[in-house]
Order: structure tokens, then sequence, then C-alpha cells
């Protein structure tokens, strides 16, 4: 049985739809929720594509073949690094997001033009010993946010304002001002879909929050 | 470089200190020392080359404009010597044109120098093109809910790791799958079906502390949702009601107490019971309209189902 697909589909069909894709790569717990959103709105506000790992629906799909599509399909991703400490009974840490980030960071030098070359933003709370459990990491100046949507859109923002396939985003005031209004669309669909929502109905809401 | 440091000994000759990455002194944390004098200008010019920019700096790029959002009086003075078109968050401004080689720098080199003086500040006109492009997207990609296939082709899936699930004993887990599975049979307008995992995912939910409130709420929209769609109208009042209190006492946000008031007044309603409708409603735009401002089109929608009431 071939996979189906959701609408988004007819999006990634589009040209320069890879030069147009961010994937994003962040916690998916209730606690990330409004920063994934904050995320998912500076994306859409700049003008480009955000992508998750499931937005096609492709359910038969193994997760890392999943993500690694949505990943190579996309020519910028933003990774954040919020759950990589431990916690729960074990006191262990998610390790899924700085594994993707080593996928993003070598796919940035797997291609041959550098026009291709895969660019990504990594995010991490502001007191995060990144550099000490992710020592390769320490070279990198990763941005820091304290959980807070403003935040985390502004940092987001303010890195695809540099990118060449983004285009002029609406004043940053602007946008924060939008904000709520898609924070308040993306909780009614978590709340409809029990925080798995429908990937083109979380594009939709953001597109239309925009300030234009 | 070159063109840097042309200006910077420009700009020395008329007593204007200037900084390039150049004058980073051996031991220095290069990090510490770029964002110190990044936050120590007031203007910053940036030399646009042919050559992509590099992820370093991209950042460099970055950390400038938050600058600027925090002070718009920061200054950003683009110098073109290429013709790569310019980063989005410089396109609406005018660049000193050196594109066609060394001849034209001194001329860039005055104008750059005149917009430190302040004697040229020169904003295009604004062209975004983002709303273009939104009502481009939003055409192609029309407004629905995953196709029907996919999400039958989701259920299958989620039905199968409940029956693989149902001897776990862990019950928040348990409530997890099941909650799942109700809520796309919801979704796919199988309403008779999604109550029973919906009810069982509720009931274990309810005896598991460890469960956050958000996680019970949502279940019971969704419950309520489905008895509310084949009439058991009395039941969803109640247990919509409950859900919006419990929403209401814990640390749930408040948008998501507002959108189940509303749920739960939608179901009060059904039952005839227009003035404990209407008092739902009401609290529901109470919630809603701080956060989203009176012209919201769910604030409204809250608005109008009040208004109906009376």
């Amino acid at each position: 049985m071939s996979a189906p697909v959701s609408t988004f589909a007819a999006l990634l069909e589009s040209a320069n739809a890879r030069q147009r894709s961010v994937f994003i790569n962040c916690p998916f717990d209730r606690g990330f929720s409004d920063a994934r959103a904050a995320i998912v709105f500076g994306v859409v506000c700049s003008g480009l594509l955000p992508r998750t790992a499931d937005d096609l629906g492709l359910v038969g799909v193994p997760r890392m073949t999943r993500i690694l599509r949505a990943m190579s399909d996309s020519l910028y991703s933003i990774h954040d690094l919020s759950r990589c400490q431990g916690e729960g009974a074990f006191n262990l840490a998610r390790f899924n997001m700085p594994l993707e980030l080593g996928v993003a960071i070598a796919n940035g030098y797997a291609t041959t033009s550098s026009e291709n070359d895969h660019q990504w933003l990594a995010l991490a709370p502001e007191v995060h010993p990144y550099n000490q459990f992710a020592s390769d990491l320490a070279g990198y100046d990763l941005k820091r946010h304290d959980g807070k949507p403003t935040i985390v859109c502004t940092r987001v923002m303010s890195w695809l304002q540099t990118l060449e396939h983004a285009v002029v985003a609406p004043p940053l005031p602007e946008v924060l001002t939008a904000l709520p209004k898609f924070l308040a669309a993306y909780r009614q669909l978590n709340l409809e879909w029990r925080d798995e929502p429908d990937w083109i109905k979380v594009w939709h809401a953001a597109a239309n929050a925009v300030p234009v | 470089m070159e063109f840097a440091r042309a200006l910077k000994e420009w700009l020395a000759a008329r007593e204007i200190g200037a900084w390039t990455p150049e004058d980073f002194e051996v031991g220095e944390n290069l990090a510490e020392r770029h964002r110190l004098e990044l936050n120590r200008a007031t203007h910053a010019v940036i030399v646009l080359t042919d050559t992509p920019p590099s992820s370093w700096r991209r950042l460099e790029w970055s950390e400038l404009l938050e600058r600027r959002s925090m002070d718009p009086h920061v200054q950003l003075i683009p110098v073109q010597l290429g013709h790569r078109p310019p980063p989005p968050f410089l396109r609406d401004t005018l660049a000193a044109d050196a594109s066609g080689g060394r001849d034209e720098w001194e001329r860039a080199i005055t104008m750059v120098f005149e917009s430190l003086e302040g004697r040229r500040r020169i904003q295009r006109e604004y062209t975004s093109g983002l709303s273009e492009r939104l009502e481009q997207d939003l055409q192609t990609a029309a407004e629905q809910p995953r196709e029907e296939g996919a999400l039958r082709v989701e259920l299958a899936a989620a039905e199968r790791a409940l029956d693989r699930g149902r001897t776990t004993g862990d019950g928040q887990r348990l409530a997890g799958l099941l909650g799942r599975v109700g809520m796309l049979r919801l979704h796919l307008e199988d309403a008779e079906d999604a109550i029973e995992p919906l009810e069982l995912a509720r009931r274990l939910l309810v005896e598991s502390p460890a469960v956050s409130p958000q996680e019970r709420v949502s279940t019971a929209y969704c419950l309520g949702d489905a008895l509310s769609r084949v009439g058991r109208v009395n039941e969803a009042a109640a247990l919509l009601l409950s859900a919006t209190g419990e929403s209401a006492r814990s640390d749930v946000d408040e948008f998501t107490t507002a959108a189940l008031a509303f749920r739960a007044g939608q179901a009060v309603e059904g039952t005839g019971d227009s003035e404990s409708a209407q008092r739902l409603f009401d609290y529901a735009q109470g919630l809603a309209e701080p956060l989203l401002g009176p012209d919201h089109p769910t604030v409204a929608a809250y608005r109008k189902a009040a208004r109906q009431q009376t």
C-alpha cells in the first residue's frame, strides 16, 4: 500500500520547497508546547515552511526514516536542546535532539555546493551545560533562551532573517504582538487533537495569525 | 576584509573608532570579545560579498538584529561588494554599492561615513513579499484535515499499539493509547465508537496522580465532544463542567480553560439551561479577551454565543 500523505504535501511539491523548508527538532512535551509554537510562528512569519518528522503523516515509516527524509528535504533546521538533562526515576536525559542535530551538522558538509549546504540553528536554555555533555559543540555559539515564547521567537526570527530564502518579516514587535493569537489557536488544536494536531492545521493557524 | 581594513583606516583618520574581527588579541575569548563589541557599537557596517555567509557570520548578524530590536538607534549600514542578494533583514535598507569593483570603494566609504554622521539614511520602500507568498501558499494547501485514508491508517496503527499495550501495567501509558484511538475515531466522525476508549482513558487518568491536568482536560474535551455528538448532552455537560473547574484550579493555561468553558457552555445550552450556558460563555470571553483582544474571531464567537442566550 502506498503511503498516504496529508495536504501539506501539496505545499512541499511547490518549486524551491527545499530552500523554503525549516526542519524543527525540538521537545514535543507539554512543557515546551508554547516555545515550540513560537518557533513555528517565527518560521511562518519569515515566509518559510515549518517541517517535522510527522508533517506528512507517514505512519507506516520508521521514525528515524521520517526524520532523515524531512531533514534532507529541508535546507534549514532548528534544534532545541532543552530536554537534554536528567529526568524521571532513572535521571535519564533524552538524546534524540543531539542525535538529530548531529545529522544536521553532517548534512551541512555533505553537499558539494555551498549554496545547498544545510544551515542549522541550535537553541539551549540559559543555564545549560551542553558544552559538558556534548563538548564538541563548545566551538559553536548556541542561542540561549529562557523558554518564554517571546524570547524563543526573537532568537529564532533573528536567525531566520539572515537566510537567503526567507522573505522580509513584519517588524519583530508586530510579530510578538500577534504571537498570542497563534498560541491560542495552537492550544485549541492541541486540545482537540490531544497534543498531536494535524500539521496542515497548525501551519494554517500560523499563516492566518501572521501580521501582514 | 580588505575593504573593511580600508574603511577602518579612513574612519580612524577622521577620529571615528571602529572594530573589526581582525582586532582580536592573543589570549582573548573570541565569543566574549565579539559580544562585547557588538553590544558596544552604535553602528554596524555589514559588508556583503558574493561568498555565501558562514554559519558564524549568520549568528553574528542575528546578534546584531536582536540588539537592534532592543535599541532601535542601532544602525545597520550594508555595503554591497558583490551581486548576491542581501539577507532579508537588509532588503529594506539601501546599501552603499561598490559591486562594480575597487573603483567604487571610495564612493561607498564616503556613503558609509555620511551615514555614520547621520547625513545619509535612506530607507528603501518597504517591500516584504510575505503577504504574496502566504497568499500563494494558502491557495496551494487547502485547509482540510488530514486525508481520511491517512487518518484511517493512523487509527489502525494506534489500535495495533493499543492491542500490544493492553497488558502493560502502566496505566498512564494505556490511557495515552486509548485516548489516541478515541481521538482518531472522533476525527473520523465515528463519535459512537470513540466514547468507550475515551471513557476508559479518562478513568485511568483520574486514577493516576502523576498525570498532568492538561492531559486529563484534553481527554475530557474529546470525550465531551463525542458525547455531545451522539446526543448524550447531560453527560457531556457534567463532564465538561467538571473539566473546566479542574482546568481553572490547576496550572492549565487560561486559553485552554476558556476553550473548555465554551465547549461546556455549548453542552449546557443543549440541555436547555441557557442561564448557565450564558455564564459559561461570559466566563470564556472574560478569560480569552485579555489574551487575544476584543477583535479576535475566537473572542467574537464567545461573545456571540453569550449574546444569543439573552
